[in-house]
């Protein structure tokens, strides 16, 4: 450190900064698996103005050119509202609900005094996050289904009998909270560091004007993650239309399509069962413009209102 | 699995007689020779091909199969790759696009037609005109692959050799719990009144007599139907009803799941659940799922091909010793009611890529299964020498078990001859006369199926009680053989040649690409919430509606242009 101080240093910042290029090459093999991954097979979203037929190859130039053909095939199609309408109501039904629960949970945990205490339930809160949908989801099947232990539980307490995997309404709810349940515990590791970086002599300061434990919480903590909560709030604006494929693809069924068809579900649907690659493209193409604005709207609003910038 | 532990058994029993034998393998290439004179490639030359995963890739790759078409053909097999079933297809598509295929490779009928009109493949007519064996000809004539054949046939030739499954091997039968019946006192329905007499039974008489209310009458999956077990479209057929197949109807191609044989049927399956006999959570089951609950003893009957009882029934067998099921036609059907459904029977088109030079070798692949199947009892062969290297080295598990049918490259249903082997089997066992047996143990097949049978019945009972899981899987396992039987003469009794099929056949229309998966998902759809009592039956009505706004015109019109044109 000592002879790059001696050294005269061109006062550029950024990338061009000499000591730098350490740190850029470790970024490296992030970005080139970014480009093969992410950006390289966006070639493929030819196929979404093409009727593409497999054996006359990916860019040979063969293929019947069709336009917005494929667009207005799914814009017509009587599945695409539903899952339009199922996406955008469950996305952000489990942000609303995520964001609070892990609020609160983090809130409640870092009242906790005893260390212990507080790291078991830490760590029981995180442990679903950690589960597969593949193993969670069979188990869910067996818990919620008509002979089973929820299930159970609701007569011997003499309710009905729930359809929770079977009919629409109790099936949408049953995704948004038990994704919510699987995740919140996760979400609560970053609201933690943001209420452990509020100064204490606030709370010192609220004790000694009188004001109790959820006063404390409420002039102090509250407002003192507002700016984290609405950063991460407005960055999850970009992703309303990706919903847990994993979560839905493992415990729907064609009953409840009406309401668990998502987009995801409907693209794999289209384009890996049935073979219909160029409207599952342009369904995907679609769903990435969306999300692209989106994003953008949101990184503008952050920047806007909660003054955060990536670049 | 349960294969292989039989096979053990098998072995030890045969190791004996052939250690002193001189190196069977050669014997067996010489009279392979004498039978079909072809030259074996010599150095052996590579052929490269594809497959979906039937055993463990390393068991694939050390199959004693691509031995055997070394020694015989001098054809070095090569797999370029091996993926799950599931995504077979859409690997295969991946590899037509990049333009480069395998020598050969199987592929699908919209596949084909692409590689067709891309001109990707050879033509095959004259390599089999010439190639095909007179035994490979005739199992496929027994097997009813004209359909298959003209699917593959464009502009005067044959463009695949297709892999065909025997016509009436996919016609459904009705499995009933025998011990239940028993139990209630009842006997197999013969007619749709009946049936649903039996299924109230089934539901609310206790037939399992444990005191509790939980069987349900009949087995369902999510998916309904399609596939070899726990399949709606049996149950169907007992209303004239065919909701997964194109049918013709006053001239006009339509599509069976519109039409209003398909309500009625719909109307009783509603009432059913409403009132119990149907379990609530079976639009969550997959086929594996409902066969688990089958084997926990929860349902009285269901529909299926003649390996239904696969899985489930063997589990439960083994579960449960009063477990029997009885298999009987499905009601209404056949020579007097409604004709039979019989399935799509062409599993893939075998292709060959152009400028391969040898497009004679997938015919030999072809003929060298048949041969090995059928070859001693058409008289082609001395029995015993066929015999001896058939079923000690290939049929039954071969050196340490190296899985031989599962682990064959190419596995044509056509070398069964199920049906008529069956009977073979059974009037040897019934007369018990020694020319009767004699005629069974003529081929590999033949032999094995005669084994297990025999030994279910004369040992079954015993078997079946043993604590040896070992002896007890080969009990399940000869039992389900000996009731395949059942199942052939049931059906082939009461459908005779009332059969019904696809009319759509390999009809693939552009409008079909465009609006099947939306169509067929409605219908799900549709049909479950009907069934689950989420919709009226009524509701049927909007459907057939719905199906023809939603593009279900356009796809029936094409599909009358093209089936017209033929």
């Amino acid at each position: 450190m000592l002879t790059t101080r001696n050294k005269p240093v061109r006062r550029k910042g950024g990338i061009y900064r000499s000591d730098n290029w350490a740190y850029i090459s470790m970024l490296l093999p992030t970005v080139i698996l970014l480009l093969m991954f992410n950006y390289l097979p966006m070639a493929g979203l030819l196929i979404a103005f093409e009727r593409f037929i497999p054996a006359k190859g990916l860019f040979s130039g063969s293929q019947d050119w069709v336009g917005l053909r494929s667009f207005s095939m799914a814009f017509t199609d009587p599945l695409f509202p539903q899952a339009l309408r199922n996406t955008v109501f469950l996305s952000i039904s489990k942000m609303i609900l995520y964001m609070m629960a892990s609020v609160g949970m983090a809130i409640l945990m870092s009242e906790l005094k005893n260390s212990f205490h507080k790291r078991l339930t830490q760590t029981l809160v995180y442990i679903p996050h950690f589960i597969s949908w593949i193993i969670l989801g069979s188990a869910m099947r067996m818990m919620f289904a008509s002979d089973g232990i929820v299930n159970r539980l609701i007569n011997s307490l003499g309710g009905e009998n729930v359809g929770f995997l079977t009919e629409p309404g109790p099936f949408s709810r049953l995704l948004i909270v038990s994704d919510v349940w699987k995740e919140f515990g996760f979400g609560t590791i970053i609201y933690m560091a943001a209420i452990a970086g509020i100064d204490p002599g606030l709370y010192e300061a609220a004790r000694i004007d009188g004001a109790n434990k959820p006063q404390q919480i409420r002039y102090v903590t509250i407002p003192g993650i507002s700016h984290i909560i609405v950063i991460l709030s407005l960055l999850n604006i970009g992703g309303v239309l990706n919903s847990s494929f994993d979560q839905i693809i493992n415990l729907y069924s064609p009953n409840v399509y009406q309401s668990g068809d998502v987009l995801d579900t409907l693209i794999y649907r289209k384009g890996i069962v049935a073979s219909n690659y160029s409207l599952a493209t342009a369904i995907g193409m679609f769903k990435g413009g969306v999300g692209l604005a989106l994003t953008s709207l949101a990184y503008y609003l952050a920047y806007r209102f909660a003054d955060y910038r990536i670049f | 699995m349960k294969r292989l532990l039989i096979c053990i058994v098998v072995i030890v029993l045969t190791v004996g007689m052939a250690a002193g034998a001189e190196d069977p393998m050669l014997t067996a290439v010489e009279a392979y020779h004498a039978y079909d004179p072809i030259d074996a490639f010599e150095p052996p030359i590579d052929v490269y091909t594809v497959n979906y995963v039937t055993m463990t890739a390393a068991e694939m790759k050390n199959s004693l199969w691509l031995d055997v078409y070394r020694e015989y053909l001098g054809v070095n097999l090569i797999y370029k790759w091996i993926m799950p079933l599931s995504q077979f297809d859409n690997r295969v598509n991946a590899e037509i696009s990049s333009g480069d295929i395998p020598d050969i490779l199987p592929v699908n009928f919209v596949q084909l037609s692409q590689l067709i009109d891309a001109g990707l493949i050879e033509p095959l007519t004259d390599v089999w005109e010439d190639g095909a064996s007179d035994l490979t000809k005739r199992m496929y004539e027994l097997g009813g692959c004209e359909t298959s054949f003209r699917a593959a046939t464009r502009d005067g030739e044959l463009w695949a050799i297709p892999l065909v499954t025997p016509v009436k091997e996919t016609t459904r039968a009705m499995y009933l719990r025998q011990d239940w019946m028993d139990n209630l006192g009842m006997d197999a329905p013969t007619n749709l009144e009946e049936l649903l007499e039996l299924c109230e039974a089934f539901a609310t008489n206790d037939p399992d007599g444990d005191g509790r209310d939980n069987t349900y009458a009949i087995a369902l999956y999510s998916g309904l139907w399609g596939d070899y077990t726990a399949d709606l479209s049996g149950f169907a057929n007992s209303f004239g009803a065919y909701p997964t197949i194109w049918i013709e109807k006053d001239g006009q191609i339509e599509y069976g799941g519109i039409q209003p044989e398909c309500k009625e049927m719909l109307a009783v399956l509603a009432d059913w659940y409403q009132a119990g006999y149907i379990d609530k959570d079976f639009t969550l089951y997959s086929l594996s799922d409902v066969m688990d609950q089958f084997a926990r003893g929860k349902y009285g009957f269901m529909y299926g091909t003649h390996i239904a009882m696969l899985e489930g029934g063997q589990v439960l067998y083994r579960n449960n010793p009063d477990f029997d099921s009885m298999i009987v036609a499905l009601p209404d059907v056949g020579t007097d009611g409604y004709p039979a459904l019989a399935y799509d029977n062409t599993g893939s088109y075998y292709v060959v890529r152009k400028g391969f030079e040898h497009p004679e070798v997938l015919v030999q692949l072809f003929n060298i299964i048949h041969y090995f199947a059928s070859a001693s009892s058409e008289g082609l062969t001395d029995k015993d020498m066929d015999l001896t290297w058939w079923d000690e080295n290939l049929w039954t598990g071969g050196q340490g078990g190296r899985f031989p049918w599962n682990n064959a490259y190419l596995r044509p249903e056509t070398i069964h001859n199920n049906i008529e082997r069956s009977y073979i089997v059974q009037k040897a066992l019934e007369t018990g006369a020694p020319e009767d047996i004699d005629a069974a143990l003529s081929t590999g097949l033949g032999r094995v199926l005669y084994e297990e049978a025999y030994t279910h019945m004369t040992q079954g009972d015993q078997m079946r009680l043993s604590d040896d899981p070992v002896t007890l899987l080969a009990a399940s396992e000869n039992w389900l053989h000996a009731k395949r039987y059942y199942h052939y003469k049931a059906t082939e009794e009461a459908y005779g040649d009332n059969l019904v099929t696809d009319k759509r056949g390999g009809i693939i229309t552009d409008s079909i690409v465009d609006y099947w998966e939306s169509l067929y998902t409605l219908q799900l759809t549709t049909y479950t919430q009907i069934i689950t009592g989420e919709k009226d039956v009524d509701d049927f009505d909007s459907f057939v509606e719905a199906f023809y706004q939603m593009g279900g015109d356009i796809v029936t019109a094409d599909i009358n242009d093209a089936y017209y044109a033929k």
